[in-house]
């Protein structure tokens, strides 16, 4: 009996992988015409080939793509869901951002006629140069190479980071560069007059290679950590889509995420003066103080911090204190090039404290979050589903 | 799936973070099952996203679903089969399946996924002796000839081989029924 039973799973093998005889799927299917429980069987084989074989390779961006086309579906037609109403609404979002960023370009476009380059949007997963020719230079490796801004100008450097230096302090006429850091990565620049700019992921700094006379302005969209070299005849200037933050030497941090309410501008030392672009207002800062700018309406609010709870990402490690797993993850997702979904909603508002140094796989962080025992991680490729364990 | 009642009632009030929760646990599954009847992989995709697309536009009845596995599978299954009826291509198994529809209901609902056939086989090879997984694993999953093996770990031969037998010889038992799966499991 035993016998007969590896016989017939060795015949059914041959039949699966099509390597089977006409003899021999004769007598397979006489076997399964014996009874329903050798059916059985046969379908039970068949099921766990087929586990074992796929037809064909699928894996996390088969994945993204589907819930990609899936979300192209379910649009295409029918009334909008809530949650189709709020990808709307983020969708003006962003184009008012777009429209700003437009507008101040236009506004601010330079004396010697320069095109500036008015896309924010990144491609690609290098860091990326924009010069104002619209040329675009990829950092990548480890190599260092050399762009040259104008006759007075250099930067130099690799995927890390890029420093300008410059023979002449001022410029006559100013020529902006443009900086997009993807997700996933950071970015360490250094511009011509000292400053030091910690770039974070998916952030885009546009800034004068060389400075003019009297003044220092640079423009951030997302999140960066500045130590503002002194120049107390040049006042610096950081310019977000919808506020600004002048200052004249200081370190400080600002956060434009779209995804935050407002613009967060925390102080480590110095002065900084911010400035809401939609009523004027303006705050002075103290070191140790956060102000939230809104960018529709509303005032400037002020408050006392743990500005390491704000800065320490520049440093490689990142501080919680209080803040709810959904925020918590959204970072990590910007940091590491992830995606999260959800498999429980009610783990979104788990209040989180801790401090998580940044490791070289996401995989040691998740890792150390489920020691807590309350979530559990699946990691398919960039796609990771978090739900209770 | 955890929390799948849970999620099954937030479905049925229109959460469509709730559908792409089961498109997320699903969808790759789905596709190989598909795949099982077609081998053209965008009309596998259609048929998958079809399904999960009717989903969708009937969520008020989600809460009626006893378990989503097997809800997909039949719907998919149904799926494949009516676009093989329209391309007037014959089902490999058709004949079996018409006489016998209860037995295929019944194999439908038990049907093993890929990702749980994996999840299995994961967890067996856990119980084996490290040295034992080691040496199946690098046999088995790397593809490593025995020889190369006890060249790399510094062992004799003949240790490999033991250890290898013994591996499967554990696994044989553990595994009983699937027994098949994992003499075909040289693509793991």
């Amino acid at each position: 009996m035993k016998d007969k039973n590896t016989h017939i799973e060795q015949l059914m093998e041959r039949y699966f992988s099509s390597l089977a005889t006409p003899a021999e799927i004769e007598e397979l299917n006489a076997w399964l015409e014996e009874n329903k429980a050798h059916l059985r069987q046969f379908l039970r084989q068949k099921n766990l080939y087929e586990a074992a074989h796929p037809a064909f390779p699928v894996d996390a961006l088969t994945l993204r793509k589907g819930v990609q086309a899936l979300r192209r579906r379910l649009h295409k037609s029918r009334r909008l869901s809530l949650w189709g109403r709020m990808i709307a609404a983020a969708a003006v979002v962003v184009l008012l951002v777009g429209g700003t960023w437009f507008l101040a370009s236009r506004m601010l476009k330079p004396v010697g006629g320069q095109q500036l380059a008015e896309t924010t949007v990144q491609d690609g997963r290098a860091v990326r140069l924009t010069l104002p020719s619209g040329e675009a230079i990829f950092f990548s490796g480890e190599e260092a190479r050399e762009v040259t801004a104008d006759s007075n100008t250099i930067a130099r450097g690799n995927r890390a980071h890029l420093a300008y230096t410059s023979q002449e302090e001022a410029a006559d006429s100013v020529v902006y560069h443009e900086l997009s850091v993807p997700r996933g990565s950071d970015f360490f620049l250094e511009l011509s007059d000292g400053t030091k700019i910690w770039m974070n992921a998916e952030t885009s700094v546009r800034y004068p290679a060389r400075f003019p006379r009297g003044e220092r302005k640079i423009f951030v969209n997302g999140e960066a950590y500045l130590e503002v070299a002194r120049d107390t005849a040049a006042p610096f200037t950081v310019v977000m889509a919808h506020n600004e933050v002048t200052v004249l030497g200081t370190a400080f941090n600002v956060n434009s995420y779209p995804e935050q309410a407002g613009d967060r501008v925390t102080l480590v030392s110095g002065r900084v003066s911010v400035y809401a672009g939609t009523n004027g207002e303006r705050m002075l800062l103290q070191p140790g103080e956060q102000a939230v700018i809104p960018r529709t309406e509303g005032n400037i609010e002020k408050r006392k911090v743990d500005t390491r709870l704000y800065c320490s990402w520049k440093d490689g490690v990142l501080v919680f204190k209080n803040n709810t797993l959904e925020d918590m993850l959204a970072l990590l997702a910007r940091q590491y090039d992830v995606e999260f979904y959800w498999h429980d909603e009610s783990l979104k508002t788990y209040p989180f404290t801790g401090e998580l140094r940044r490791y070289d796989t996401i995989d040691s962080l998740l890792y150390m979050m489920e020691l807590t025992g309350k979530m559990k991680f699946t990691v398919h490729g960039k796609e990771i589903i978090v739900a209770r364990p | 799936m955890e929390n799948e009642k849970e999620l099954l009632l937030a479905l049925s009030k229109g959460s469509e973070r709730a559908l792409e929760a089961f498109f997320t646990a699903y969808y790759n599954d789905m596709l190989l099952f598909a795949g099982t009847y077609i081998k053209d992989v965008p009309t596998c995709e259609d048929i998958v996203q079809q399904v999960f697309v009717n989903l969708w536009e009937k969520h008020e009845e989600a809460s009626t679903i006893v378990s989503m596995k097997s809800f997909l599978l039949k719907a998919v299954q149904n799926g494949c089969l009516y676009e093989l009826r329209r391309l007037q291509v014959k089902a490999k198994y058709e004949d079996l399946v018409a006489r016998n529809p209860e037995i295929y209901d019944y194999e439908t609902e038990n049907y093993l996924l890929r990702s749980e056939l994996q999840k299995h086989l994961r967890i067996a090879l856990q119980r084996l002796t490290p040295v034992q997984r080691q040496c199946f694993e690098m046999y088995k999953m790397e593809g490593m000839k025995q020889r190369q093996i006890a060249e790399q770990l510094g062992i004799p031969l003949r240790t490999v081989e033991l250890r290898i037998s013994e591996a499967v010889k554990f696994l044989r038992q553990y595994f009983e029924h699937y027994l098949l799966a994992i003499i075909f499991l040289l693509n793991f």
